[in-house]
């Protein structure tokens, strides 16, 4: 598992990769330190085509920002304490 | 797996589309009714003319209130991470206000006493029913204090604003006060720097982030500015009503320094930010900001009479040189972004930005608003009628421009659901 620190010294998110893709775990983090933790894993050269997001709310001003990236995204089931986004560059689902 | 349509999750829940874009609608008709009153009926070299209020509190009113109360609405959610209680409320408060603010518009037009007074009281109840719903929102949050504490005294400053209004709409029907200069100006300073000025530094500290793509900017400075700002603003509000220029001068010079740490900080958060290219919305929104220092400046010259006519210089670039050319440059941003977000299919797409905004028409607008900005201050500086008649139809153009633009977003996104939902 990766961390990444935010320079302020904020609540830092985790990535992590799986068999299904990367993850990220922006729970407990302030706005709009989830959306720039997002953004950043996407735009790494190896992010892949799918990476899921684990979030304490649905994060709606993140949309618009994905649609102009090229990025679907779609709600999952998640446990009680989160949020759970598949987020993915191919073709919608 | 079977999509989850994403506007049914609750944790995330944002208001149903028609509570913000209603006030946001309102706030656009207002702008344009209220340069037509100034073209058409201001005579400002008498002063502060009933026509002049009326255009004034269409301004503050009908425009700044309008979209301050309909982005809290949306937008506090963000910080306090609880959606707001009730969206039928919030629908009720927009017709207390539009309907107030007619009323009292009106009511000055036509020098029609009662009608003021009922105008401004169903204004005031409106607003109070917000203030009730904004400390609902806030009550228990410990997060993001600069947000919240700049929002809490926005949310006191609106309850003591429509306090004092109320008693000076009622004052024009009934006549009771002996001298009401000190409440008048007390009125002003919590209605523009305290209701609206308060709202819109806490917020910026989230959107403007947001929007640039960038983290928050220090938390320390904030604290430092939300000190300076609240302490400033108590400062001059006693001034105002003990009528002490030194105590006013000191509040303002805090203010400045308020207005000061919270820009440096933004600034410094920028240096950071993702997005390279910030778009031409941050044009308003830097000049408004910019605006506000300036705004203060001109307020201390009016203490202590540097200038003639400095007087309608600080409501002037208080009203419409800062906070209207801030929140028009917001409201250029986040009527499409909102507009994107509830436009999101269930297939996980939104309508791409760049393809709601009609970006020719805020640029048309931009450019009228600074000429109207530039040319009423100097007629109202140098008391040449003309010069602030033609001002505001330079101004009338470019709410009509701006207009276009909430039209074109419109037309835009139902485009885009008749074509994907």
């Amino acid at each position: 598992m990766t961390t990444i620190s935010s320079p302020d010294g904020q609540a830092n998110s985790k990535v992590w990769q799986a068999q299904d893709g990367w993850h990220i775990d922006v729970r407990g983090m302030q706005p709009p330190a989830p959306m720039l933790a997002i953004l950043s894993l996407l735009e790494m050269p190896d992010a892949g085509s799918r990476v899921v997001v684990h979030h304490d709310r649905e994060p709606v001003f993140l949309y618009p920002e994905l649609t102009e990236r090229g990025w679907n995204w779609r709600l999952v089931p998640g446990d009680d304490r989160e949020v759970r986004l598949v987020l993915s560059r191919e073709a919608p689902f | 797996m079977f999509p989850v349509d994403p506007s049914q999750n609750a944790k995330g829940r944002l208001l149903p589309p028609d509570v913000p874009f209603r006030f946001f609608g309102a706030a656009i008709l207002f702008h344009i009714l209220a340069w037509l009153v100034l073209v058409l009926l201001a005579k400002p070299s008498q002063g502060l003319t009933w026509p002049v209020l009326a255009a004034l509190h269409l301004l503050t009113l009908g425009v700044l209130a309008m979209v301050a109360t309909g982005a809290s609405f949306q937008l506090l959610p963000v910080a306090t991470k609880r959606t707001v209680r009730s969206p039928n409320l919030c629908r009720s408060i927009f017709w207390m206000m539009t309907g107030g603010v007619l009323a009292f518009a009106l009511g000055l037009l036509g020098e029609i006493h009662w009608l003021v007074a009922a105008g401004g009281v169903l204004v005031a109840l409106g607003l109070v029913v917000t203030a009730v719903l904004l400390a609902d929102n806030l009550l228990g949050v410990d997060d993001m204090p600069v947000v919240t504490g700049h929002a809490w005294i926005a949310t006191l400053s609106l309850v003591a604003v429509e306090a004092l209004g109320g008693v000076l709409a009622l004052n024009l029907a009934f006549g009771f006060l002996g001298a009401r200069s000190p409440l008048v100006l007390a009125h002003g300073l919590l209605a523009t720097f305290g209701f609206m000025g308060m709202l819109a530094s806490g917020l910026s500290t989230i959107l403007l982030p947001m929007f640039a793509l960038s983290l928050a900017p220090s938390e320390r400075l904030g604290r430092m500015a939300l000190a300076c700002n609240g302490t400033g603003l108590l400062l001059a509000v006693a001034g105002a009503l003990v009528e002490q220029p030194y105590l006013m001068a000191l509040g303002g010079a805090l203010g400045l320094c308020g207005m000061g740490l919270l820009g440096w900080s933004l600034v410094q958060a920028f240096k950071k930010r993702m997005r390279k290219r910030t778009g031409f919305f941050f044009l308003p929104i830097w000049t408004g900001a910019a605006l506000g220092p300036v705004s203060i400046l001109s307020g201390m010259a009016a203490l202590f009479d540097l200038f003639p006519n400095a007087g309608l210089l600080f409501i002037w670039l208080t009203v419409v040189g800062w906070l209207l050319t801030f929140l028009l440059g917001v409201l250029q941003r986040i009527m499409p972004f909102l507009a994107s977000m509830h436009s999101a299919t269930p297939l996980g797409r939104t309508p791409l930005l760049s393809q709601l905004m009609a970006e020719g028409l805020t640029k048309t607008h931009f450019v009228l608003h600074v000429i109207a900005l530039v040319a009423v201050g100097a007629g109202l500086v140098l008391d040449v009628p003309l010069l602030v008649r033609l001002g505001a139809v330079s101004g009338l153009l470019g709410a009509l421009a701006f207009a276009g633009y909430g039209f074109e977003l419109y037309r835009r996104v139902r485009r885009f659901k008749s074509e994907n939902i």
